[in-house]
């Protein structure tokens, strides 16, 4: 499995931070086969914003049609998962973030 | 308070009844359930007997934590020598009927010999009488259950029978508890059937004593608060266990039109938002369950359309949906509910129907051998309609209905490469070539290609590392697709879900599906606070290896060794070929999975044949296995 870290580079006025998005390797088809992006963000919504707009294809692997995480996404910040705030959760630099897909398979 | 709890023991050949206290040292050694039956049948069936005959015992054991009010404890345990493996068999079923067993008095129902004629077991408090059932033979489920309510004229009793199915000893018919609760797999309908035992009825009155009820109350609460603010609780609350199907079948992680595919391009129809708004009348739950994993829904087609019933499983999508590729919703609810009624295994079902289409689409099979049924690809009349003929064993049913192994033999050897069948027991419909994990699962599980015995649901949903670390307490590799760590994954999930099998704790809610979910450690809270019995977590992980160990053992006694936990051939040599990018090409290393089996057993502590070595037996208490004192 491909393990490549994509280092976008902040644009003009953006303040750089250093939030980790951890991809979940199904959804690498949609990262050009990154398993790690860098993002911008305050909150949890933003940095998916972000990572939306750096790679728009994913956001059906997201969201639903609500704007909400789609049932069976979960995010965590840390250690921790973002349930229930998601969105809303604050991140902080440095924070690592893992796109989790529950698929026990049976 | 349950150590006075006591094992009803029934011998239909004589008619005696006899009552036995269960002893504190047998709860501290497999708490009860899934535990204790196995010791049950460890101590009481003799190597080599043939499971459909009246030396086979049968036992029906309630859960530890059942009846308790903790959360989603109400699980069935049903154990005795398969028919369908000749190995170790175990089902396992939600519902209420094990509370009400255990508000009788009893925490495991023994059952041998055989009754002349067909009877029921009536059990109300301390009254318990072997009563006349030909009345009932050759009636479904619901038919038996509705006349027991009649003929004891009590309504509040619980009752679980089998149907049409388990009188002709179809070797995967299954118990259920009506209206949909299955103690599906391994043939324990069968075993009854052979015994003239349709049904069980319970009644209880007494209740259970509470060690500390204020205690409870608390740990009740914080526990469903917990189970509560699990994301992944909410969307089973929501759709039911098929809330998984989208992201399976979207990987590729789904076996299609047997096993020659691993996703269903058309299978829109058959997700759970379908189901959800269109056909869900509701939720509903079993005993003390906070999530209501399953729905009410109406019988969309055939004899019974328009009766109300529950389910369905995301289970009953693989077998009535893409293993035989069918996409058809409706189909897959109407023969969820056919098989409840003939009391048949969903998934050993779909797995065979599946393998004979494949049979036939190859002309392996043609209609000299079916009864001049074309076995088409998604046809729902031979969906559908199969189930009665396997059910009743008419024309090419009856082939079906021995099982795997032994249809093997009466369709030809080079039927076999065909066949997902581990240790005689059919697999599932989920494709587990790109999981290296989930193979090795299935491969060693003491009751054949089955899931439910350890699948490492959380070495697919890319946790972060310390996350999973931190949980099992060893290095793991964390990426699904490789091979490295995961022997060690599968033997501790295998622990974790026998100390929750003999809780009768829902598996839903242990790590199967969230790391922050219950495990070990909350298992001997749980166990401690609410029994009084005090039991560190040291303590009852190696509960669990007892347990698991004892199955082996039992296995080993019957002819298992190593050579039975490998998988079908075609996991090695027969690339996926559909689903996503990354889980395309791939098939099962013999080597690596070698490896991951080497590693297995050094966590267990058995040798390379798969026996538990000597130092491994007395470490777990289970060094005199042989001379135990019976119950």
């Amino acid at each position: 499995m491909k393990k490549r870290e994509c280092n976008r580079r902040p644009t003009d006025g953006e303040e750089e931070m250093s939030v980790r998005i951890n991809i979940h390797p199904n959804l690498y088809q949609f990262t050009n086969d990154q398993a790690i992006v860098k993002v911008n963000g305050s909150t949890l919504g933003q940095c998916l914003d972000d990572l939306v707009k750096q790679f728009p294809q994913i956001k059906q692997g997201l969201f639903a049609k609500d704007g909400k995480l789609l049932s069976y996404v979960e995010i965590y910040v840390n250690q921790e998962s973002s349930y229930p705030e998601e969105l809303a959760k604050p991140i902080n630099d440095g924070d690592e973030l893992h796109i989790t897909l529950m698929m026990a398979g049976g | 308070m349950e150590l006075k709890q006591k094992a009803l023991f029934v011998n239909l050949s004589t008619g005696t009844v006899e009552k036995k206290v269960l002893r504190e040292t047998l709860r501290r050694k497999f708490l009860g359930g899934r535990g204790i039956d196995a010791y049950i049948l460890y101590s009481y069936i003799k190597p080599g007997i043939d499971p459909l005959g009246p030396e086979n015992v049968l036992s029906v054991g309630a859960g530890f934590l059942v009846g308790s009010g903790m959360p989603c404890g109400s699980r069935t345990h049903i154990g005795a020598k398969s028919p369908l493996t000749g190995l170790f068999g175990s089902a396992n079923m939600g519902g209420d009927f094990a509370p009400e067993m255990r508000y009788a008095g009893y925490d495991h129902i023994v059952i041998t010999g055989k009754a002349k004629n067909p009877v029921y077991l009536w059990i109300k408090d301390d009254d318990v009488e072997i009563r006349d059932a030909q009345t009932l033979w050759g009636k479904n489920t619901w038919e038996t259950e509705q006349l027991i309510h009649e003929m004891d004229g009590d309504q509040e009793e619980r009752v679980m029978c089998i149907g049409q199915a388990g009188e002709n000893l179809v070797r995967y018919a299954c118990v259920i508890s009506p209206p949909k609760n299955a103690g599906g797999r391994t043939g324990m309908g069968a075993v009854m059937g052979s015994k003239n035992l349709k049904a069980i009825a319970v009644r209880g009155t007494k209740g259970l004593p509470v060690y500390d009820p204020k205690k409870l109350l608390d740990l009740r609460a914080e526990l469903t608060h917990r189970i509560l603010k699990s994301k992944a609780m909410i969307a089973c609350g929501t759709y039911g266990t098929m809330f998984i199907f989208s992201t399976a079948n979207t990987a590729g992680q789904i076996r299609v039109r047997n096993f020659q595919l691993n996703q269903m391009v058309n299978g829109q129809d058959l997700e759970p938002e379908t189901f959800h708004e269109n056909y869900s009348a509701g939720p509903v739950a079993c005993v003390s369950c906070p999530i209501h994993c399953r729905h009410k829904y109406v019988v969309p087609l055939g004899e019974y359309k328009g009766t109300i019933t529950e389910g369905p499983e995301y289970t009953y999508l693989g077998a009535f949906g893409t293993e035989v590729d069918n996409p058809r919703l409706d189909v897959v609810l109407t023969a969820g509910h056919l098989s409840n009624l003939y009391g048949l295994d969903v998934l050993e079902y779909g797995s065979l129907l599946s393998w004979a289409m494949e049979l036939y689409e190859k002309g392996l099979i043609t209609k000299e051998d079916t009864g001049g049924i074309a076995l088409e690809w998604g046809d729902p009349d031979i969906i559908m309609g199969m189930i009665e003929k396997v059910a009743k064993r008419e024309g090419f049913g009856d082939i079906l209905a021995e099982g795997p192994e032994r249809a093997i033999k009466k369709l030809g050897e080079d039927t076999r490469y065909y066949n997902i069948n581990i240790k005689g027991l059919s697999g599932l419909h989920s494709d587990e070539r790109s999981v290296p994990s989930f193979a090795l699962g299935i491969g060693v599980s003491t009751r054949g290609a089955d899931h439910l015995r350890s699948r490492p649901a959380l070495d697919l949903l890319n946790l972060p590392k310390k996350v999973l670390e931190n949980l099992y307490q060893f290095e793991v590799v964390n990426n699904y697709q490789q091979y490295e760590t995961k022997g060690k994954m599968i033997g501790w999930h295998e622990e974790n879900y026998a100390v929750s099998d003999s809780t009768g704790i829902c598996k839903t809610i242990s790590t199967f599906f969230s790391p922050h979910l219950f495990m070990f450690k909350d298992y001997a809270r749980m166990v401690s606070e609410v029994t009084g019995l005090r039991i560190t977590e040291e303590e009852i992980k190696d509960i669990g290896r007892r347990i698991y160990t004892l199955e082996r053992l039992f296995n080993i006694r019957e002819g298992a060794s190593r050579k039975d936990d490998y998988l079908p051939e075609r996991f090695y040599v027969e690339p996926t070929t559909t689903g996503q990018e990354i889980n395309r090409g791939k098939v099962i290393e013999r080597e690596k999975y070698d490896m991951m089996l080497d590693e297995y057993y050094d966590y267990h502590g058995w040798d390379r044949e798969g026996r538990p070595t000597p130092e491994t037996l007395k470490k777990i208490g289970l060094e005199n296995v042989e001379g135990w004192k019976l119950l």
